[in-house]
C-alpha cells in the first residue's frame, strides 16, 4: 500500500483521463465542418466536374470513410502500438511531427520560466519583506507588466523596434539554424525576444505565490525567533523564508512550464514564427488533421499526468508527514 | 496553518502606522448573508428585494424574448436624447449578474463597522485604491456610458485619422479630417484617440470595448465561481466517492484544450460574444474550485460544523449556512484575478481570428490593427493601453484584496 | 480558413478552378542581400551566391501532387518540376516538357523534348510515363491514388482518349472541339511521374504508400526537370530548393537566351510566418526578398529605396450574393432581376475601390475582369458608378419593383406584408478586414434606401456548410440534383440555415476559359447555390462559344452572356482583386500583367 498503490492508482486514472479527452476530441473533429473539403467541392462544382467524386476522393486521402467508431478504433489499436497516425498535412508521422517541434518549443519556454521563477521569486521575496512601500508597488508593477501586457502586441512591438529599427536581432526565427547549432551565439538572438515576451508574462503568478507564502513566514513564530536573536535580515531572507518557499514553489513551476507551453505559447510562436509545439497544433486543429489534433492533445495530458506525479511523489520524499494510505 | 501565529496582540512589527485598528469581532468570511432574515421567517425586506428583482428580471426576459421580438428593448426620448436599447441574450445576463453583485454587497455594506474595518486595511495598499477608482470608471463609463452614447460608425473616409495633437504622414489616412501641415495630417478633436482602418472612431470603440470586457470578464466569473463553489464545497463537505469523480473531472476538463472546444463551437455557432462567456464561464472554473474544496476541507473540521452538524442540520444546509460563507474570501480573491485573465484570453483569441469580428471589443481592436503598428500606431495602441490598465488594476486589486481579507494577515497589523 | 490566408478576401483561393492558376499569386524572388539575417547560418562566407526568400503565410501540406489541393504546395512543387507547358499573358503556349498543337481544336498532340530524365534511375521521359500516368492514375477508373481533379480528365462523364503515338508523342482526342483546351488546367502545368514508380503502387491500388514513398517526398524523380533541386523541407517551417546545374532547358535552343541560364538564383526558400505584420518587418530588415503586401500598407512601402512594389490584376471577383433561394427573407423580391439593379443602384462600388481598397482593386460590373481579352466593353451596363449610384434612384426602382412581391415601402423603410421591417441577413466571411468593413458599409448603404441589414462573421467553413450548401427539402426526390451546392430547384432546396446576402466568397472569373463560368450562371449550375434562374439563354451561348473555332463568333457570345449578366446582376459584382507584393528592389523581371509569374525562372537580381 501507500506510495505503490498510490502512484499506480494514479498511472491508471491518467489513462481514463487520457481516453476521455481523446475520445471527446474525435467526436467533435468528425462533427466539425472541414473548410477544405468545402473548397475541393467548390472547385470541383466550378469547373463543372463532380463535387462527390471529389470528396470522396478527399475522404479516401485523409482516412475519413467507415464510420466513426470503426476508425476510433482503428486509431486506439494504433496507438497501442505506438503508433500515433501520419499527419496529413504535414505528410510525416504525427511523433515526428511532434517531436520535431517539441525542441523548438523548449528553446524559448525552458529560459523563459528559467527568468520567470527568479524575477518572480526574487520579486515575491522582496514585495513581501516591504509589503506596503513605494519600492513594493513598483516591484509589484513590473512583476504584473508581462502579465497585462497581450503577448502578441507587445512581441510585434519589440520586432519593430528591435529587429526593423535596431536591427539587434533577426526578424524571422531560422529553425534551421536553432536545429544545428542550438548553443550558437545565433540562436541566442533569435530567442531573445520570445524569451522575454514569453518570459514576462510568466512571472506574475510565480511572484504571487513566492509573495503569499513569503509573507505566511516573515511573521512566522521562527523567524521572529531568528530575527530576535539578531540574525541579519539576508540570512532571514535565505535561510529562513527562502527555504521553506521553495518547496510548495515547485507545484506552481510544474504547472507554470505546462500552461505556458500548451496555451500561451501559440500567441508568441505565431508572432515568431518559431515551429514549435504550440503552432503545430494551432495549425493541425484549423486544417482538421484529426490525427495530429489527437497527438498534440495526449502530448499537454501525458506531460500534465507525468508532471502531477513526479510532483507528488517528491513531496512524498521530501516530506514524511504525507501519507497517501488513506487517499 | 504551519507557523502562523495564533495569539493576538503580540505582533512585534511596529514599523507599520497603527490604522489598522482593532480587529473587530467579525470577519468578512462572518457575514453572513442570509442573517437577516433569520428571524424575519423569510420575510426580511432584503430577501422580499431579492425575491422582487429575481421576479422582475424573469418577467422583462420573458417579455422581451417572447412578446417584444424583434423591436428594441426600451426606446424612449427625454430632453432629446433618444434612448434606445435592444437588449441581447449578453445584456440579460449582464444585468443577471449584476444584479447578484448588489445583493452580495448589501448585507457587507450594512454592517458599517466591518466595512470600516476592511477599508482601513485594504486603503494601505495605495496602488489598489487607485486600481480601484480607475475600475469603477472603466465600468460607469462601459454599462451606463454606453447607453447614451452611440456604437462606433464606419467611415471609411476617415480611416487612420490620428489622435488629436499628434500628427502622420498625409499618406496614411485616406483622407485627413483635420488640416494637413506639411505634409503630416493633423488630429482633430473630432476624433480624439484617432480612427481604426476602417474609420470607427477609437474613443468610442475603447468605451465600448469596457462594457464587452466587464461583461466577459464578470459574467463568466460569476457563472464559474458560482459552479466552482457548489462543486468544491460538495466535494469537500460530501467527501468519498463523490469528492473523488469531482475532482477528477477537473483533472479532466483542466487539461481539455478550451480553446479547441471554442473552435469548435464558433464553428457551430458563430463564436458570438454569449457563447464565448458561456464557454469561459463553463469550462474555467476548475482552478477556483480547487481553492474552495481546499478551504472547505480544513473548514469542515472546525467545531461549528460538527456543532452544526450534530445539532441535526441537513448536508446542503451545513454547506451553504457555514461552509461556504467561510471560505468567502478566497472565492472573492479568485474570483478578481480571475477576470484579467477572462479579459486576456478573449484578446488572444481575437488574434487567432476567432470570436465575432463585429464585436467592439479591445481584443478585437487590438488584432484587427496589429499590422498598422509600423504606421498607425495608435489603432492598435489605445486600445492596448485601455486593456492593460485594466488588467493591471485588477491584479493589484486582488493583490490587494487577498491581504486585507486574509486572516492570516491580520496579527500585529 | 487558414490564417492570413494570402491577401484576406476569405476563401478566394479556394475557389481557384485549380492550384496551378492560383499559385501564381504567391510569388517572390531574392537576392544576395536579402539573406542577411539567415546566410550567416549557412557560414560558407561566399558572397556572390544570390538567394531568394519567399515569405508565405503557410506552409505546404504535401510534394505529393497527386494529392495536392492547395496553393502553397503546388507552389514548392513547381521549382522543382516544370510542369508540361507555360501560358505567357499574351495567352500563347510556351513549350517547357513539351508542346501542344492540333489542327481542328478537337485532337491534339503533345510531343515532349528530348533530354528529359527523371532521377533516382527511372531513365528518360517517355510518353509512355504520360500515357501511362493519365490513364492509370488520373483516369483510374476507382480513382485509387485519390486524385483531387479527375473530372477533369473525362467528359461526359467518360475518359478522353489518349493514346501514345510515338516515343515521345502522345495524342489526345476529345468528344467534342475544344479551341481552349490547351488553357484549361488540364495539361497547362500538368506533372507526371515516371511509370516505373507509379507500378510500384498501381496493382495494390496502394495510395498511401505512393504517397509515404521516399521518391515522391523528396521528388526525387525530378532529375533535370526542373530549375531547382530539392534540399530540405522543415514543415511548418521553410522549404528550400537549390538550382538545378543539370536543367534541361539548358540545353534545348528554341526558347529565349534568358532561360538558357536559367534559374539566376542559387537557391530559392519558402518562409512560412504566419503573422502578417511580422513578415512585413522581415520584408523591411531585408530578410525576406518578396511577400504579399496588404492594401493599407502600400504607401508606406514605397517610400522605402530597397523595396519595389508592384500589383498585378487577379481573376478574382468580390461580389454581394443575394439569396434567391426559398429560405431568403426577401426572396420573392430578389427574385426579380429589377430589384436587383435597383439594390445595385445602392452600392458604391467605386468607395468600396477608393476607400476600402485604397484604389488597389477594380470596379466589377459583370463576371469578366477588363482585362480578359473576351471581355466587352459595349454590352456591358454599369451600376453603382457616377450617376448608376444613387439612393434616390435605387429607392425609385425598389419601389416601382416591389409589386407583386410581399414587400413595399411604409414611409421611407421597406416593410413585409405583416407590415414588420424588412430584416436582411448579411452573412461574411471572417479573416479579412476589408470584407468586414464593406459588410458595414453595404449595411450602411441599404439602411439608407430603407433596409435593414444584421451583420454576422463567420468561418469560411461554417458559411459553406451552413448557407452554401443546399438540398432537398421537399417530398419525394429531387428532379434534378447538381450536386452540394445545388441540390435542386430552388424553391425546395435550400440551405440549413437561413441568409440574404453573402460577401467574402470569391469567385474565380476565369478570364482565358471564360465559359468556365457556366457553372455559376445556369439555373442547374455546380456553383448556383445562390438560386438564379437566368432570363437569358446562356447554356446555348456557352455552347456555342466553348465550341467553335470561329474566334469571332466566339467573341460575340461571349459578349452576350457578359452583356446579358451586367444587366441580370444574378450577384451584385463588386469589384476585381488585385495581388500586391513588395519585392527587393533589386529583383528584375515581374510584369505587371495578369499570369506575370509563368517566367519566374527568368527573374534576376539587378546587376548579379
Amino acid at each position: 500500500m501507500g506510495l505503490k498503490w498510490y502512484t499506480a492508482r494514479r498511472v491508471a486514472w491518467a489513462g481514463v483521463a487520457a481516453f476521455v479527452i481523446l475520445t471527446v476530441t474525435f467526436v467533435l473533429l468528425d462533427y466539425a465542418p472541414d473548410p477544405e473539403l468545402a473548397r475541393i467541392q467548390f472547385r470541383a462544382a466550378a469547373t463543372g466536374a463532380d463535387a462527390e467524386t471529389a470528396a470522396e476522393a478527399y475522404a479516401e486521402r485523409r482516412g475519413l470513410t467507415g464510420p466513426l467508431w470503426e476508425r476510433y478504433l482503428e486509431y486506439l489499436g494504433n496507438l497501442a502500438t505506438g503508433d500515433w497516425g501520419w499527419s496529413d498535412t504535414r505528410s510525416q508521422p504525427v511523433l515526428t511531427a511532434i517531436l520535431t517541434a517539441l525542441p523548438y518549443s523548449l528553446m524559448y519556454t525552458v529560459p523563459a520560466v528559467a527568468l520567470s521563477t527568479v524575477l518572480g521569486i526574487a520579486i515575491g521575496l522582496y514585495s513581501a519583506f516591504n509589503q506596503y512601500t513605494t519600492t513594493d508597488y513598483a516591484a509589484t508593477f513590473v512583476a504584473f507588466f508581462g502579465v497585462s501586457i497581450p503577448n502578441f502586441w507587445f512581441g510585434i512591438v519589440l520586432l519593430l523596434l528591435f529587429a526593423v529599427q535596431l536591427g539587434w536581432v533577426p526578424v524571422l526565427f531560422d529553425a534551421e539554424l536553432a536545429r544545428t547549432r542550438p548553443l550558437s551565439l545565433a540562436n541566442a538572438r533569435q530567442l531573445v525576444l520570445p524569451v522575454f515576451v514569453l518570459g514576462t508574462s510568466a512571472i506574475a503568478s510565480t511572484m504571487r505565490y513566492a509573495r503569499a507564502e513569503a509573507l505566511e513566514y516573515v511573521r512566522a513564530a521562527f523567524v521572529k525567533a531568528a530575527r530576535a536573536k539578531g540574525a541579519s535580515e539576508w540570512r532571514i531572507l535565505t535561510r529562513h523564508v527562502l527555504r521553506p518557499t521553495l518547496v510548495p514553489l515547485s507545484t506552481i513551476l510544474v504547472g507554470d512550464l505546462l500552461g505556458i507551453i500548451l496555451s500561451a505559447s501559440y500567441l508568441v510562436e505565431v508572432v515568431f514564427g518559431i515551429p514549435g509545439l504550440g503552432r503545430l497544433s494551432l495549425e493541425a486543429i484549423r486544417r482538421q488533421d484529426t490525427a495530429l489534433v489527437l497527438g498534440t492533445t495526449l502530448v499537454p495530458v501525458l506531460v500534465a499526468v507525468l508532471g502531477n506525479l513526479l510532483q507528488d511523489l517528491a513531496y512524498a520524499l521530501l516530506d514524511p508527514r504525507i501519507d497517501y494510505g488513506d487517499r | 496553518m504551519i507557523g502562523a501565529e495564533d495569539s493576538p496582540g503580540t505582533g512585534t512589527d511596529d514599523s507599520q502606522p497603527a490604522d489598522g485598528g482593532e480587529p473587530p469581532s467579525e470577519r468578512f468570511e462572518d457575514v453572513d448573508w442570509a442573517s437577516i432574515d433569520a428571524d424575519g421567517g423569510g420575510r426580511s425586506p432584503l430577501r422580499l428585494a431579492a425575491l422582487v428583482a429575481a421576479g422582475s428580471y424573469g418577467l422583462a426576459v420573458a417579455s422581451d424574448r417572447l412578446v417584444a421580438g424583434g423591436d428594441p428593448t426600451i426606446d424612449v426620448a427625454f430632453g432629446g436624447v433618444a434612448f434606445v436599447w435592444d437588449a441581447t441574450a449578453v445584456d440579460w445576463l449582464f444585468v443577471a449578474t449584476l444584479s447578484v453583485l448588489v445583493f452580495a454587497l448589501v448585507p457587507l455594506a450594512r454592517n458599517r463597522r466591518l466595512v470600516a474595518y476592511y477599508w482601513r486595511r485594504f486603503r494601505r495598499h495605495r496602488p489598489a485604491v487607485l486600481s480601484l477608482a480607475y475600475l469603477l470608471v472603466i465600468f460607469l463609463l462601459g454599462t451606463v456610458g454606453t447607453l447614451f452614447l452611440d456604437p462606433p460608425a464606419l467611415d471609411v473616409a476617415a480611416a487612420y485619422q490620428p489622435p488629436v495633437f499628434l500628427s502622420v504622414d498625409a499618406s496614411i489616412p485616406t483622407e485627413c479630417v483635420g488640416p494637413v501641415v506639411e505634409g503630416r495630417c493633423q488630429g482633430t478633436w473630432r476624433y480624439p484617440l484617432g480612427t481604426t482602418a476602417d474609420g470607427k472612431g477609437l474613443l468610442a470603440l475603447a468605451i465600448f470595448g469596457m462594457r464587452v470586457s466587464m461583461q466577459v470578464g464578470l459574467i463568466a466569473t460569476l457563472i464559474s465561481i458560482t459552479i466552482a463553489t457548489a462543486v468544491g464545497a460538495t466535494a469537500a463537505y460530501a467527501g468519498g466517492w463523490i469528492d473523488e469523480a469531482l475532482m477528477r473531472y477537473v483533472d479532466i476538463q483542466q487539461t481539455f484544450p478550451t480553446f479547441f472546444l471554442f473552435l469548435f463551437l464558433a464553428y457551430l455557432y458563430g463564436g458570438s460574444l454569449f457563447v464565448l462567456i458561456v464557454i469561459f464561464g463553463v469550462t474555467g472554473w476548475g482552478g477556483i474550485a480547487r481553492i474552495v474544496r481546499s478551504e472547505a476541507l480544513q473548514r469542515s473540521e472546525e467545531t461549528y460544523v460538527a456543532a452544526a452538524r450534530s445539532a441535526g442540520a441537513s448536508g446542503p444546509f451545513v454547506v451553504w449556512r457555514h461552509v461556504v460563507p467561510n471560505v468567502s474570501n478566497s472565492i472573492v480573491t479568485a474570483a478578481t484575478l480571475n477576470i484579467p485573465v477572462l479579459i486576456l484570453s478573449e484578446a488572444a483569441l481575437s488574434f487567432i481570428g476567432l470570436g465575432n469580428v463585429t464585436l467592439p471589443s479591445w481584443g478585437q481592436t487590438i488584432a484587427a490593427g496589429r499590422g498598422d503598428l509600423a504606421t498607425a500606431w495608435w489603432v492598435s495602441t489605445v486600445p492596448g493601453l485601455f486593456l492593460f490598465a485594466t488588467i493591471l488594476a485588477f491584479n493589484f486589486l486582488g493583490d490587494a484584496l487577498r491581504d486585507a481579507l486574509d486572516p492570516r494577515q491580520e496579527v500585529g497589523r | 480558413m487558414l490564417p492570413g490566408d494570402r491577401s484576406g478576401d476569405a476563401g478566394p483561393s479556394a475557389l481557384a478552378s485549380r492550384s496551378r492558376r492560383s499559385f501564381l499569386h504567391l510569388l517572390g524572388l531574392s537576392g544576395a542581400t536579402a539573406v542577411a539575417g539567415c546566410s550567416s547560418s549557412q557560414g560558407d562566407g561566399t558572397s556572390d551566391e544570390t538567394h531568394y526568400v519567399d515569405g508565405t503565410s503557410t506552409g505546404t501540406q504535401t510534394l505529393n501532387f497527386l494529392s495536392v489541393n492547395d496553393t502553397p504546395s503546388a507552389n514548392r512543387i513547381q521549382l522543382v518540376l516544370d510542369g508540361a507547358y507555360a501560358i505567357t499573358p499574351e495567352q500563347e503556349i510556351f513549350p517547357l516538357w513539351a508542346d501542344i498543337s492540333t489542327d481542328e481544336g478537337r485532337v491534339y498532340t503533345v510531343e515532349l523534348r528530348d533530354g528529359l530524365e527523371w532521377g533516382a534511375d527511372y531513365g528518360s521521359m517517355t510518353a509512355e510515363d504520360w500515357v501511362y500516368m493519365i490513364t492509370e492514375v488520373f483516369q483510374a477508373d476507382s480513382n485509387w491514388a485519390n486524385y483531387p481533379t479527375p473530372g477533369e480528365w473525362q467528359r461526359a462523364g467518360e475518359p478522353i482518349p489518349v493514346e501514345k503515338t510515338g516515343r515521345r508523342t502522345f495524342e489526345v482526342r476529345l468528344p467534342e472541339p475544344d479551341p481552349a483546351f490547351p488553357l484549361r488546367p488540364v495539361l497547362w502545368g500538368a506533372f507526371c511521374m515516371p511509370k516505373g514508380l507509379i507500378e510500384q503502387y498501381r496493382p495494390a491500388e496502394d495510395q498511401e504508400g505512393l504517397a509515404q514513398d521516399e521518391a515522391v517526398q523528396t521528388l526525387a524523380y525530378a532529375g533535370n526537370l526542373g530549375p531547382y533541386t530539392f534540399e530540405r523541407w522543415e514543415r511548418g517551417s521553410s522549404f528550400v530548393a537549390t538550382r538545378n546545374e543539370e536543367y534541361y532547358l539548358r540545353e534545348v535552343d528554341d526558347v529565349p537566351d534568358e532561360w538558357q541560364n536559367a534559374p539566376y538564383f542559387d537557391s530559392y526558400t519558402y518562409r512560412v510566418v504566419p503573422e502578417e505584420s511580422t513578415r512585413l518587418s522581415a520584408l523591411r530588415s531585408g530578410e525576406l526578398t518578396a511577400t504579399d503586401l496588404p492594401a493599407s500598407r502600400v504607401e508606406q512601402f514605397e517610400g522605402l529605396d530597397d523595396v519595389a512594389v508592384k500589383v498585378f490584376p487577379q481573376a478574382y471577383m468580390t461580389s454581394l450574393i443575394y439569396n434567391q433561394r426559398a429560405n431568403g427573407s426577401f426572396y420573392e423580391a430578389l427574385r426579380k432581376p429589377a430589384v436587383r439593379r435597383a439594390l445595385a443602384h445602392a452600392v458604391d462600388k467605386r468607395q468600396i475601390v477608393e476607400d476600402v481598397r485604397r484604389g488597389y482593386a477594380t470596379v466589377a460590373h459583370t463576371f469578366q475582369p477588363t482585362f480578359s481579352k473576351w471581355y466587352a466593353d459595349e454590352a456591358v451596363r454599369e451600376l453603382g458608378v457616377g450617376e448608376t449610384y444613387s439612393h434616390e434612384r435605387a429607392r425609385e426602382l425598389l419601389r416601382d419593383n416591389l409589386d407583386g412581391t410581399p414587400y413595399r415601402y411604409e414611409g421611407d423603410r421597406v416593410v413585409d406584408d405583416a407590415d414588420e421591417p424588412v430584416t436582411l441577413d448579411l452573412v461574411f466571411a471572417q479573416g479579412s478586414q476589408p470584407i468586414q468593413t464593406i459588410a458595414e458599409l453595404v449595411a450602411q448603404e441599404y439602411d439608407a434606401v430603407g433596409i435593414d441589414v444584421e451583420l454576422t462573421g463567420k468561418q469560411y467553413g461554417s458559411i459553406v456548410e451552413q448557407h452554401l450548401y443546399n438540398s432537398w427539402q421537399g417530398d419525394g426526390d429531387p428532379p434534378w440534383d447538381a450536386g452540394p451546392y445545388n441540390g435542386g430547384p430552388r424553391d425546395q432546396s435550400v440551405s440549413s440555415r437561413p441568409w440574404d446576402l453573402i460577401l467574402g466568397i470569391t469567385f474565380n472569373t476565369y478570364p482565358r476559359t471564360p465559359t468556365s463560368i457556366r457553372g455559376f450562371s445556369v439555373r442547374r449550375g455546380g456553383t448556383n447555390f445562390y438560386g438564379y434562374h437566368p432570363e437569358t439563354d446562356f447554356a446555348s451561348l456557352f455552347e456555342t462559344a466553348s465550341s467553335t473555332v470561329d474566334e469571332a463568333e466566339r467573341r460575340a457570345a461571349l459578349a452576350e452572356v457578359f452583356g446579358a449578366l451586367s444587366v441580370e446582376q444574378p450577384f451584385n459584382f463588386l469589384h476585381m482583386g488585385v495581388e500586391i507584393v513588395g519585392y527587393d528592389s533589386a529583383i528584375r523581371g515581374p510584369e505587371e500583367t495578369f499570369g506575370y509569374s509563368w517566367d519566374r525562372n527568368t527573374w534576376r537580381l539587378d546587376g548579379a
